[in-house]
């Protein structure tokens, strides 16, 4: 069943993100064709263009990148928290299942849309002057260097991704407590809902200075007294970052999972 | 075994008692009629039933198992809210339901949206509210469930459409199916229902069959029920 959750979610979001990132490749085109016409033609008409273009692509830039985290915000409220959720909440299926559903969904649009930013800024020209064979050639460089860790290095990489996988994950599964403690309540749902995730934030902010600077303390002390860098380090640091992010993740994982299925409130 | 069943079923919001120790049975094969005034339980025990509420305390089964993703594979329930997503079309819901429901009868859906003259390419968004609850009803009595629970279905449509909803609940279930009927219409479901369970400020007030209380209050339903919740005043 999470596969047919994961098609229609998926489907529900396409509609409207796909077309998204069309136009934001149709406008690194465009950007991308006055910035070569003014190069070739000395047109003060083209530099307008030009600027105007370049303008509104980055301004889409950015729209897109929030408009795609807004949408899995929306989407979840408005099929679960409001009317939806009665067809929602009596398919023959698991509070885990939609929660995944939704989660997993989340993440892939996540990558999708950096992908598409990426490839957007490409297009547009604002990378045409690097190589990739002159980028190739300073990996290789750096990575020929004598006395380099190359495993450490390949590990500090993976931690790294993992990492940035985790982030959104942690991220959304508190938007999605916020919105699911909040809706669990009479009245002022939403109200109640902006109020527990500033309120959530603020938890994490405090939880998350107490663990650096434990981390700091108990990881880096050695490296302050005795000036010896090891490859453990960043090792231990990147790991406890890892971890404090799976503990987040499995926080508001429950708490949501609690209250859809112990406290939800349909209006 | 009753297919559904309450065992001192109580829920509170806050303070406020929806339903209070409330004992109830229905058995397969019949159709009842869930009768009481507006804000007396009726939609608190439904949401119940299909996992949408906890109760308080007490117990409420069906087929003998507490709601879950189980039970909803054998209940098909309309709840009193337009719940279809506004940007699918009609073709996309039935999609949506024979995805998740194995006991969804497509050709059924189908042959009743043309008797509606509903399109299948038409958007939600489109629709009138009265079609949107048209569809709805359509796509949960196309289901073979083994039991309808149906919140106000003829609350919010003409007189036509509330025959022929009427009739399509009737020819629409199978005879070892049941079918609560949530509603405050007595005189338009009355000739259909075999019993009838009265409820009141949280409490059951009368379950009966609908012969019963023929033969011995020698009254119609309607009746009773204008006499069991006259206002005094």
């Amino acid at each position: 069943m999470l596969g047919k959750l994961l098609k229609y979610e998926l489907r529900a979001t396409a509609r409207i993100l796909l077309p998204v990132y069309l136009l934001l490749m149709v406008l690194a085109g465009l950007c991308r064709l006055f910035l070569e016409l003014s190069a070739q033609y000395d047109a003060p008409a083209l530099g307008i263009f030009q600027n105007i273009t370049s303008l509104l692509f980055f301004l889409s830039l950015a729209g897109v990148t929030a408009l795609s985290v807004l949408l899995m915000i929306y989407r979840f409220y408005k099929n679960l928290m409001t009317d939806e959720g009665y067809l929602m909440f009596t398919l023959p299926v698991t509070v885990d299942q939609i929660i995944w559903s939704k989660l997993l969904v989340a993440e892939l649009w996540t990558v999708v849309t950096v992908a598409v930013d990426f490839g957007a800024v490409a297009l547009c020209g604002a990378m045409k002057d690097l190589s990739l064979t002159d980028l190739w050639a300073a990996v290789q460089e750096i990575w020929t260097t004598p006395g380099l860790p190359h495993g450490h290095l390949i590990g500090w990489l993976a931690e790294c991704a993992v990492l940035l996988l985790l982030s959104p994950l942690s991220s959304m599964l508190m938007y999605y407590a916020a919105i699911a403690v909040g809706h669990s309540f009479p009245n002022h749902k939403i109200l109640l809902s902006f109020a527990f995730y500033f309120a959530f934030s603020v938890g994490v902010q405090i939880v998350g200075s107490f663990a650096s600077m434990y981390g700091l303390i108990a990881l880096g002390s050695d490296w302050i007294i005795t000036e010896t860098f090891t490859p453990d380090i960043p090792h231990a640091f990147l790991i406890s970052m890892i971890c404090s992010s799976l503990v987040l993740c499995a926080a508001f994982y429950l708490t949501t999972r609690l209250t859809l299925k112990k406290r939800l409130n349909l209006q | 075994m009753a297919l559904l069943e309450c065992k001192q079923l109580t829920k509170y919001y806050g303070s406020t008692p929806a339903l209070d120790h409330v004992d109830l049975a229905v058995e397969p094969g019949r159709i009842v009629g869930l009768l009481g005034p507006n804000g007396s339980g009726k939609t608190t025990l439904l949401k119940i039933a299909n996992g949408l509420l906890v109760p308080t305390s007490g117990t409420l089964t069906i087929d003998g198992t507490a709601p879950g993703a189980d039970t909803k594979k054998i209940v098909s329930y309309l709840p009193e809210r337009t719940y279809l997503s506004r940007w699918m079309n009609v073709v996309q819901l039935l999609d949506f339901f024979c995805d998740f429901y194995p006991d969804f009868d497509r050709d059924t859906a189908e042959r009743m949206l043309t008797t509606l003259e509903i399109s299948p390419d038409q958007r939600i968004r489109q629709m009138s509210k009265g079609t949107q609850e048209k569809v709805q009803l359509i796509l949960v009595m196309s289901r073979r469930a083994k039991l309808f629970l149906l919140d106000e279905p003829i609350g919010g449509v003409d007189p036509a459409t509330r025959d022929y909803i009427i009739r399509t609940i009737l020819t629409n279930y199978n005879s070892d199916a049941s079918v609560v009927i949530s509603t405050h219409l007595i005189a338009d479901v009355e000739n259909v229902l075999d019993d009838v369970i009265f409820i009141n400020k949280g409490h059951v007030a009368l379950q009966s069959s609908v012969a019963d209380i023929r033969a011995e209050k020698n009254c119609s339903v309607d009746e009773l029920f204008r006499e069991v919740f006259r206002y005094v005043g």
